[in-house]
């Protein structure tokens, strides 16, 4: 009996101290079910070996805003000098581009490649292209990247079209897709893009290739745009004889939506290019003839005397010889200043 | 029996105490664990974020005193212009526009003290720093503000970032592509 009741205080004891350690046991496996599940987590996530790739990644993305940005400024850079190009191209040969279609296609290869074909470049378009084509310029930076950042850049120029819609504007537009990717390894990141891109070209300071061609390059102007009379494009009210004469000493140019763009100029092109069209006043030392020495109209004989009813004014206080047809004089305001020419008046 | 009873409470209050100061100690643990090593990242984004920062920014999205007293100088005349390219510009002009020693230094002088300005208020002092713009044209390396050169060579961490960096002249110039080095120690 004695022995029966040390063992049933033992076994009570042991109840006891059992209950007694009944929080600990279920903290410590609160702590265990803790530290596994904060450990799992920890595995996922970002820490001190991804830190070197996200860096690496934002490198890579600054580079590739810049290459974009790039590309825009090359695009402008590229283009003046390929119209700078093409008029010393037509220049030097002396002969203008047989249509629109052939200076495009050729304005397309030399801001491309800088070469009249990019297909077999054996001729290269003359300068200031050379190094400045979109090729070479592009390649600069890939090849910077490549030294310098490990960043390795493909591109390929689908086509540039350019075209005017404003009077001393050039429109060029850029389709051109891109890859680019670390040099080491391609797990962190690629750009896969395709780009278009407009960019307008202010042709202040080209030459006039229309100008200079018909006269085998004796006469080279070059396109400014006048600040006289800017506000009265339309109909022209604001002009008389003193802002003519002064615009005629200018040499420089003016908005006209019958007169010739800069673009059709290159191929002779002498119709009215509506709001893009522009016009001048030739120097009376290089002109002959009873012809209107308004610049379109000069190598066109639109308006010549004789023959044909054209009446040409001669219009001494703008320049001594200066003529212009009846037309033109009228949107200028100085008929009163002119003496008709041609045809002469009947004598009585 | 009250006696027994009161002995008994004692074990399950001590007993809560320990199993809460076990929970306590291992979530503390837990979460100081997480939080390690955020010094070391800071360290290497740094030299990173900062040439983003100078590469990204435009001068007129800064209120900064030396911005302010260049532009009444009329030294910035485009604050459009990203702060590399107002320091490329200054560098454009002492090395290609001006014609004599004295135009040049100014003109790397404005550079200089355009990006101590924004270097001190942004870069802790702890920290050496270099903005160093590599000329791919001439060769020249140009070193455009510095700080604490001394401690370069004991360093214990140099991070270092190079980035392209250009600017548009006019309609037929460019400036670069150039590399731009900038260098962050402690």
């Amino acid at each position: 009996m004695h022995g029966k009741k040390i063992i049933k205080k033992m076994v009570r004891k042991k109840v006891v101290r059992k209950k007694a350690v009944l929080f600990t046991l279920i903290s410590l496996l609160l702590a265990a079910m803790f530290v596994a599940l904060f450990s799992a987590q920890y595995q996922y996530n970002p820490d001190d070996r991804s830190q070197a790739s996200n860096t690496r990644v934002k490198v890579l993305d600054t580079y590739v805003r810049n290459f974009e940005l790039y590309v825009e400024e090359s695009l402008q850079i590229s283009g003046y000098k390929t119209l700078d190009s093409l008029y010393n191209y037509s220049v030097g040969r002396n002969m203008f581009f047989n249509n629109s279609a052939e200076f495009n296609t050729t304005f397309a290869n030399c801001i491309t490649c800088g070469y009249m074909n990019c297909t077999n470049r054996t001729v290269s378009c003359p300068d200031p292209l050379k190094g400045y084509d979109l090729s070479s310029m592009l390649s600069n930076i890939s090849s910077l990247a490549n030294q310098h950042l490990n960043i390795v850049t493909d591109y390929r120029i689908n086509s540039v079209v350019v075209y005017q819609v404003r009077p001393f504007d050039v429109e060029i537009d850029l389709n051109i897709s891109y890859n680019v990717s670390d040099i080491v390894s391609t797990n962190y990141a690629i750009w896969n893009k395709n780009l278009l891109i407009h960019k307008t070209i202010l042709i202040t300071d080209l030459y006039d290739p229309l100008v200079a061609i018909n006269t085998h390059n004796a006469y080279r102007k070059i396109i400014r745009p006048t600040s006289i009379c800017t506000d009265a494009k339309v109909n022209d009210t604001c002009w008389d004889l003193n802002k003519t004469r002064a615009f005629y000493n200018s040499q420089e140019y003016k908005q006209y939506t019958n007169g010739t763009n800069y673009l059709a100029r290159f191929w002779n092109g002498t119709g009215p290019s509506g709001y893009s069209g522009i016009e001048s006043l030739l120097n009376v030392s290089y002109m002959t003839g009873n012809n209107s020495f308004v610049d379109t109209y000069y190598w066109t004989r639109t308006y010549v005397c004789p023959p044909g009813t054209t009446r040409i004014l001669q219009i001494n206080s703008t320049a001594l010889n200066f003529l212009l047809d009846e037309g033109t004089a009228a949107r200028y305001n100085i008929t009163n200043a002119a003496t008709l020419i041609c045809p002469p008046l009947p004598t009585s | 029996m009250a006696r027994r009873n009161n002995k008994k409470g004692y074990f399950f209050v001590i007993d809560a105490f320990i199993g809460s100061t076990i929970i306590f100690v291992s979530l503390m643990m837990i979460l100081n664990s997480n939080i390690k090593g955020s010094q070391l990242q800071f360290d290497y984004s740094m030299a990173e974020d900062y040439s983003t920062f100078i590469m990204n920014t435009k001068i007129q999205d800064l209120n900064n005193p030396a911005i302010a007293n260049l532009s009444a100088e009329g030294l910035i005349t485009n604050k459009q212009n990203t702060v590399m390219e107002q320091i490329d510009t200054f560098y454009y002009d002492a090395y290609y526009v001006c014609t004599d020693s004295t135009c040049a230094n100014e003109s790397l002088n404005y550079s200089t003290r355009l990006l101590e300005n924004l270097t001190d208020s942004l870069i802790s002092s702890k920290y050496g720093f270099s903005l160093v713009l590599k000329d791919t044209a001439t060769g020249r390396n140009q070193t455009i503000y510095e700080r604490s050169v001394d401690r370069l060579n004991t360093s214990q961490l140099v991070i270092a970032s190079e980035k392209i960096t250009f600017i548009q002249i006019n309609s037929t110039k460019m400036f670069g592509p150039n590399i731009v080095d900038i260098k962050v120690w402690i």
